[in-house]
């Protein structure tokens, strides 16, 4: 830092070095209540009672059995989709492409269920239908990924424009009446219904019920969580996203790491899709609404959980909460729809806003001084002059800290130009 | 292996949740309406505004109270979740009759309609037969012939607009969708009775809900020499744009002259929907006895299907502004009154309205016609006896969008 004669300003920011063990949890759950104390505000500007908007989000989620199953049907696409960015984002690449993947995956599920139809046994379907979805998200994912290894395109816009193709694609199906997606009819255009013996099977506890996709999402949340951590594989993620030189010098193959970590990450998206085109949340159909938004709502909910797989439950069973709480109230207090966004909104980002404190602190003009003088270097330090965005991985400094080392010298080197002269791996 | 324990101890708790709540119900003991609507409920003119005024008037007719009346608005008619989760909701909240006012609702609708036969469903603008064999039973479909009002609406332009002019449709849906071809001929119809020559262009949104381009559009028709814009789309953006350009509109769902604040809008074609309401609320209340307790469906099985017309009051023109041709008001008088009789005469019949003016007083006599394509074939016997009758055709003197290939 070269900033002795410079006059400092007053307050003076800087990335925190060393995290203290609870202040994370400390500062979230700060930031959770300052995002409702300013939600209420919010709430009573309207002229509403908030004391009673907030009673009626709980009731909700909560009052009645339809309510949780509700619930529960917000809460599932929401975490797989989560899950399954984390793989992407946890590489650094970042896939904005879900709402797509989605559309893809729901696609190519019900394409094949109506071929399919009741051909074969239920499960045997269902099992094929899940799989063409997965499928199909996947490959869609890996269209980017293989313009990312030929030709190092920018991942974000891509993915980001590939949502509108597949977006297109079934309004194209829906508006030009394709015969075989829409239903007879001499009505308006809609997508038929998929056979029976394809739905997914419901499950009844008492007057509440869910379909099996619930257990598909626990089993997604498990792999991951494995496959992250444990596994070779996963390990590798790790490297290529903090630095891709690294991985290579390791003797990795990034570009194949790249390709099979973005297919892994929208494959389990487009999961997502088949899961609404079989399941009971969506009527058992396509739609061009099928994605619900949750494409864009899991890349906050990835990053507020900071790609941590327990986490990003959490989360996602939060932001559940707030969106099919919200959703009740406001029908019952009669506040428009896009007040409850607005809400929804000012939360999210307070704690957004809160999560800056956890990585970064401010500092007042003399300490800053003080303390630079006492602690001129630390270890682990990425604190350099860059303005270097809040890291994904290391920065809550208990995960993934292997290859730190390696990490500080290069992680400014960003993954497209180790893409680019990657292509000598082959040789050697 | 801390963590795994940790998800799993989520799961638990979730799971656990269940049991508690399972207990509570609802206990509400009066009959209950949910509506759903897709825009929302604060609009102040268009689709929802007239639906949404049709509940208030239904709601005042019988006397129910507003906690009988649940409204879900701002329901996207193509995200299936949200529209269940809405149907969901308001069963939760113990409606006896939930009742969608968009086409979008209906595939989640009867899949709520055969899981609570207990719960009356009215669906506007869909097509499914419900009262068949394996069908629900109770759910019916209700829509009026909308058409008719479209018929007059189009002796107002036709005066309006210069002997031989250009006038200029801006429609959700082309031919594929009766509804919407029904509506563009009929209007054309109606031109043509009082302005033989003049001609119709029609552009098409393809979507119910798009309020950039029914401005585009209105602005491109009006650039092409238009001189009334009459529409069938959701809200006031095309009238503003004739009234931008100096040229006049006509409206629809509700009095668009008001929301544009302005007497270019000649008149709307404006839906009385509080007539079906009531109509409809009665019947299904018959199914409850005074607790709200199901007895039968074989009140609503009687009343059926709804497919109302000018004879009902479902629909009706605007009070006209002050710029319509004198003589609208008489001519039309003469129009309505054929119109109010379905048997004798109906717009798409084989007969012509013409409008005479004998002394001073204006006469509407029949004449024989052959009704005829745009393509100069002749149209044959028109069926729009209910909502799924088909119309797949221009009628001579409209100029609008062929059918996409797949659909022919």
């Amino acid at each position: 830092m070269t900033h002795n004669n410079v006059r400092q300003p007053l307050f003076q920011i800087s990335k925190r070095t060393e995290q203290k063990k609870g202040l994370g949890i400390l500062v979230n759950l700060a930031a959770v209540l300052t995002a409702l104390v300013l939600g209420g505000i919010f709430v009573a500007c309207l002229g509403y009672d908030p004391f009673k908007f907030y009673a009626k989000v709980f009731a909700g989620c909560f009052e009645s059995p339809i309510y949780i199953k509700l619930l529960i049907r917000t809460i599932i696409p929401l975490l797989i989709t989560s899950i399954g960015l984390s793989v992407a984002f946890k590489m650094k690449f970042w896939n904005i492409g879900a709402e797509g993947q989605i559309l893809m995956g729901a696609l190519s599920a019900f394409t094949v269920s109506l071929l399919l139809k009741d051909s074969v046994p239920s499960f045997l379907g269902i099992l094929i239908v899940l799989l063409s979805g997965t499928l199909g998200g996947g490959l869609y994912g890996l269209i980017v990924a293989a313009f990312k290894a030929k030709f190092n395109t920018n991942e974000t816009l891509l993915t980001l424009m590939f949502n509108y193709i597949a977006l297109y694609i079934v309004f194209y199906l829906l508006n030009n009446n394709v015969k075989f997606f829409i239903a007879a009819g001499n009505g308006i255009p809609t997508f038929k219904l998929i056979d029976k013996a394809l739905w997914l099977s419901e499950i009844k506890i008492g007057d509440l019920s869910f379909d099996t996709s619930l257990f598909i999402a626990i089993a997604i949340v498990v792999f991951v969580a494995i496959y992250l951590k444990f596994t070779k594989q996963g390990y590798q993620i790790s490297v290529v996203g903090d630095s891709p030189n690294t991985a290579k010098y390791a003797g990795m193959k990034v570009k194949r790491i790249m390709l099979r970590t973005m297919f892994l990450s929208s494959a389990i998206i487009g999961l997502v899709g088949a899961l609404q085109v079989t399941g009971s949340a969506a009527s058992h159909t396509m739609s061009t609404g099928i994605t619900n938004g949750v494409g864009w709502t899991a890349i906050i909910v990835a990053w507020l959980a900071k790609l941590n797989p327990i986490a990003i439950v959490v989360v996602s069973i939060l932001m559940g909460i707030l969106e099919q709480g919200s959703n009740v109230a406001r029908s019952a207090m009669g506040i428009s729809a896009a007040m409850a966004d607005v809400l929804q909104g000012l939360i999210l980002f307070t704690i957004l806003a809160f999560d800056f404190f956890i990585n970064y602190k401010v500092t007042r003009r003399k300490k800053f001084a003080l303390q630079e003088a006492s602690a001129p270097t630390t270890e682990t330090t990425t604190d350099t002059d860059k303005d270097s965005t809040p890291q994904l991985t290391n920065e809550n400094g208990e995960e993934n800290n292997e290859v730190t080392e390696e990490n500080n010298m290069t992680c400014d080197q960003s993954i497209n130009e180790i893409v680019t002269d990657n292509d000598k791996e082959g040789k050697e | 292996m801390k963590k795994l324990f940790a998800t799993l101890l989520v799961v638990v708790m979730i799971v656990g949740c269940f049991g508690i709540f399972t207990a509570c119900s609802n206990d509400t003991k009066e009959f209950k309406v949910g509506v759903l609507h897709i825009n929302p409920v604060s609009s102040t003119s268009g689709y929802t505004y007239a639906h949404q005024q049709g509940i208030e008037a239904m709601k005042k007719e019988l006397g129910l109270k507003d906690s009988q009346v649940v409204i879900k608005d701002s329901i996207d008619d193509t995200n299936s979740q949200q529209i269940n989760a809405a149907i969901e909701e308001l069963l939760a909240q113990g409606c006896n009759m939930i009742i969608g006012t968009s086409f979008g609702y209906m595939n989640g609708m009867k899949e709520a309609a055969l899981k609570n036969p207990q719960v009356v469903f009215s669906h506007g603008t869909g097509y499914l037969d419900t009262f068949g064999e394996g069908e629900p039973g109770n759910m019916n479909n209700y829509f009026g012939r909308i058409y008719q009002a479209r018929y007059l609406s189009g002796i107002v332009a036709g005066l309006k607009a210069s002997q031989g002019g250009k006038l200029g449709y801006v429609a959700a849906h082309g031919l594929n969708i009766a509804e919407c071809s029904s509506g563009v001929n009929a209007f054309a119809l109606g031109v043509q009775a009082v302005n033989p020559n003049a001609t119709v262009e029609v552009k098409t949104l393809n979507s119910w809900f798009d309020p950039t381009n029914e401005t585009a559009y209105a602005e491109a028709l009006l650039k092409d020499g238009c001189e009334v814009i009459a529409q069938h789309c959701d809200t006031e953006n095309p009238p503003a744009a004739a009234k931008a350009a100096g040229k006049f509109s006509i409206g629809y769902n509700s009095d668009m002259r008001k929301a544009i604040g302005d007497d270019s809008c000649l008149t709307s074609v404006v839906w009385h929907w509080g007539v079906y309401y009531t109509a409809a609320v009665r019947e299904a209340m018959k199914c409850f006895d005074a607790e709200g307790k199901f007895i039968s469906l074989d009140a609503w099985k009687a009343f059926g299907n709804y497919y109302g017309s000018f004879a009902d009051d479902l629909f009706g023109l605007a009070e006209l502004s002050s710029k319509v041709d004198p003589d609208t008001a008489a001519i039309l008088k003469l129009a309505e009154g054929k119109l109010k009789n379905l048997d004798a005469w109906d717009v798409f019949s084989d007969k012509a309205l013409s409008f005479e003016n004998v002394d001073g007083t204006w006469h509407v006599k029949e004449v024989d016609r052959v009704l005829k394509k745009a393509d100069g074939t002749a149209v044959g016997k028109v069926e729009v006896a209910n909502i799924t009758g088909d119309m797949k055709y221009w009628v001579a003197g409209v100029n609008g969008p062929a059918l996409p290939a797949e659909n022919k």
